[in-house]
């Protein structure tokens, strides 16, 4: 299964190490395989080094696409950690 | 009751070092350049070689966890989530499955093999265009001394862990 859905940064300070590692962790134990797009660059959303690199800013739209058995629920945890902005 | 000279504003000029306020004493590191030995190793030692990177990443690992532990009974949550940060670094495939295969293929030594992947990173970071982001970097940067004392086997860390 694939699912392709559009992030949007909310937290003041973007994707810093925090969020990135919030990120990461809730990756950690998914079977799917997690890209992000952000200006034209894709990342392996499993990688936090990956995710700094993505520079991604307040407001910063980031396009998730995910694909495996645990796509739809792995993605409704991602919507909701940056709905929740990362608990910041 | 105070008099008119007590009550006067204080102004102090300084350099801004972070956000907010903090009390406590300011702490110089002073960072400086590792030399790391470049040496080719036989093909017959390639793997002991990713095994000794992996023992000094495990190592690490181990340290951030104990050091994460004794936080939680401190009640120091912040550090706690700052060090969580530092494990996903370790743990980061950059840095465990790139690294061993740069060993394998290359033929080099695990510290020079990891410097030379903290520079690549250090110009990939540098190339954001984003200060903030730019910063990141010493994150990953002062892991590897972390991780390259545990190479070294000096059997004691120079490096401080930095939360």
């Amino acid at each position: 299964m694939k699912v392709i859905c559009q992030l949007k940064v909310k937290n003041r300070l973007g994707l810093h190490t925090r969020p990135a590692a919030t990120i990461v962790k809730i990756l950690q134990n998914c079977l799917c395989h997690v890209h992000f797009t952000h200006k034209k660059k894709t990342v392996n959303a499993k990688s936090i080094l990956s995710l700094l690199m993505l520079a991604a800013r307040k407001n910063a739209k980031i396009t998730a696409s995910l694909e495996g058995d645990d796509a739809e629920e792995t993605m409704q945890k991602l919507v909701e950690a940056f709905d929740n902005e990362f608990g910041e | 009751m105070a008099t008119a000279q007590e009550e006067q504003e204080i102004i102090l000029t300084g350099f801004p070092i972070s956000r907010g306020i903090a009390i406590g004493y300011p702490v110089f590191l002073k960072a400086e350049e590792r030399t790391v030995t470049e040496s080719v190793i036989s093909q017959s030692s390639v793997g002991c070689e990713i095994e000794r990177y992996r023992q000094a990443v495990q190592k690490s690992i181990q340290d951030i966890k104990n050091l994460q532990f004794q936080l939680k009974t401190e009640s120091a949550l912040e550090g706690v989530s700052i060090l969580e940060a530092q494990l996903q670094f370790l743990q980061d495939p950059m840095m465990t499955t790139e690294i061993e295969e740069t060993i394998r293929t290359s033929k080099r030594n695990a510290e020079f093999v990891l410097q030379q992947s903290v520079i690549d990173f250090k110009n990939r970071f540098a190339s954001l265009s984003d200060s903030f982001f730019e910063e990141r970097f010493k994150d990953l940067q002062d892991l590897s001394h972390y991780l390259l004392d545990h190479l070294e086997n000096t059997g004691h860390q120079t490096s401080a862990l930095l939360i």
